[in-house]
């Protein structure tokens, strides 16, 4: 409670003081609506707004658990060879920064207007800061209980199954946070290069329309769906380390 | 169960060991004393068989379980689990009957659920003991088991370690730079000079135990002649290689 009251007053504050402004100002609805108004347009659309959140909703959660799957799996792979990890990570680094759009729009020439393009576009960028943070993990063990584990009798199979996974996990929940924001930007400009469904196109056609109000609830929408997934990453990665979360 | 002759290492340019030899046999408590960085890490990473010696020899019969400095339990596992590691690496049947079996001597009892970091550091240590004790092993090897706890705390331990030692007479190698705690515990002591290690001296201590402080006196002036590269004091035999002083 005492973690949630300060950021809900913060909310409050600006939200009156964004109706305030409105209100004073007369600032027309088109170009910046009253919050008011923007519930009353969440109210309006929830018919077109509800199934375009489920559309771009499972194009993120498809999207994020492939990229969460090969992420980890390439960094348990490249954790076997020394060499195959030298030469990957450089590019992996390096490839995160190529801008989101630029990957979208190529994606849809070569996977088409389908849920596949989303898919891949949601992958892509949210498996990067997975990767690279799995392949981390699994470098950081301490090598004091490598030793002393290797001394206990275990090889390199238990090694990793006793050490160096527990020690990539909360590397590899870092890199889960991040990947959950990158995938809602994702599915977005996916939906904006080739798309007739989802959250994003709605966006870019409330905004040809000028429906400032209506615009102004879809990216709420996707703002809550943003937040849900990093609360529910959250949470999952206190339940999967209670060693973590324990005081002495 | 461990023998080792004339061992060196260095690490590039820096010389950790000279020339070192020392022997444990079976059902001994041998204690390693030496100044901070002299290389007993290094020594016992050599005899555990986690480090190749740039020359020399390592004979060792049976298993060697080495325990490094600091606890390194696995902070992702609860005490009872932590413990039981080398059982279940061995593949031992009822790992947690033996370790709960064990619990009570070691002072964990009550405390099996909890995580290493919600323990102190005593009992961090002790459930490290306990893991390495439980291990399927001939010869133990102690890095400086006691290092990280305060003064009382070590006493307690040293204590408690020789009770443990004479209830199981494993064969025990220790390293530490506590005199008292050499003195108290080992049945030989070799005394190594600062880097790179060379055995200066090995000091016997009479097996009568528990030892009185008064018995500790006499041992302890010795290591630390020895330490401070003093002439011979009797009562002490010089290492029976000649060895080449360091430059």
């Amino acid at each position: 409670m005492k973690k949630i009251l300060p950021p809900a007053a913060l909310a409050v504050i600006v939200l009156a003081g964004w109706q305030i402004y409105v209100a004073v100002s007369g600032i027309s609805e088109q170009v910046l609506p009253s919050p008011v108004e923007v519930a009353r347009a969440f109210v309006d659309d929830a018919g077109t707004l509800w199934p375009a959140a489920w559309t771009t909703l499972s194009e993120i959660l498809a999207g994020y658990a492939i990229a969460a799957a090969v992420g980890c799996l390439l960094a348990l792979g490249l954790s076997f060879s020394r060499l195959a990890e030298h030469a990957t990570y450089p590019w992996l680094v390096i490839s995160q920064v190529v801008p989101v759009p630029a990957i979208a729009a190529l994606v849809v020439v070569w996977a088409g207007f389908g849920i596949a393009a989303k898919l891949v576009v949601v992958a892509l960028v949210s498996f990067f800061p997975i990767a690279v943070n799995a392949i981390d993990g699994l470098r950081a063990s301490d090598p004091a209980l490598l030793e002393a584990l290797a001394s206990l009798g275990a090889g390199r199979t238990a090694q990793l199954r006793l050490v160096r996974v527990p020690t990539a996990l909360p590397y590899i929940f870092s890199g889960l946070r991040i990947a959950a924001v990158l995938a809602v930007i994702g599915a977005v400009f996916a939906e904006w290069v080739g798309s007739s469904s989802g959250l994003g196109y709605l966006i870019l056609t409330y905004n040809n329309e000028v429906a400032t109000p209506a615009e102004f609830a879809a990216i709420g929408v996707l703002a809550l769906i943003a937040i849900a997934l990093f609360a529910a990453v959250s949470a999952l990665e206190r339940v999967a380390l209670p060693w973590r979360r324990t005081t002495p | 169960m461990i023998v080792c002759s004339g061992l060196c290492k260095s690490f590039g340019a820096t010389a950790a060991l000279a020339d070192v030899t020392l022997e444990l046999r079976a059902g001994e408590l041998v204690a390693v004393v030496g100044p901070s960085g002299c290389g007993k890490t290094t020594l016992l990473r050599i005899l555990a068989g986690l480090l190749e010696a740039d020359a020399g020899e390592v004979a060792r019969s049976g298993r060697v379980v080495y325990m490094p400095q600091g606890d390194s339990l696995l902070p992702w596992r609860r005490t009872l689990a932590n413990v039981t590691v080398g059982l279940e690496l061995a593949g031992v049947a009822d790992a947690r009957g033996r370790a709960r079996a064990e619990l009570e001597r070691f002072g964990l009892a009550g405390f099996e659920r909890r995580f290493p970091r919600e323990l102190s550091g005593g009992m961090r240590q002790r459930a490290a003991l306990l893991r390495s004790f439980l291990a399927p092993s001939d010869a133990l090897l102690l890095d400086e088991p006691f290092a990280a706890l305060d003064a009382l705390t070590r006493e307690e331990l040293r204590e408690w370690l020789l009770e443990v030692w004479q209830a199981q007479r494993r064969s025990v190698l220790m390293v530490t730079h506590d005199v008292e705690e050499a003195a108290f515990l080992a049945d030989r002591v070799y005394v190594l000079s600062a880097r790179p290690a060379r055995v200066r001296g090995i000091v016997d201590v009479s097996p009568v135990r528990p030892r009185e402080p008064e018995q500790l006196l006499g041992p302890s002036r010795e290591i630390r002649a020895l330490l401070r590269e003093e002439h011979p004091v009797k009562g002490h035999r010089r290492a029976s290689r000649t060895v080449t002083p360091a430059p």
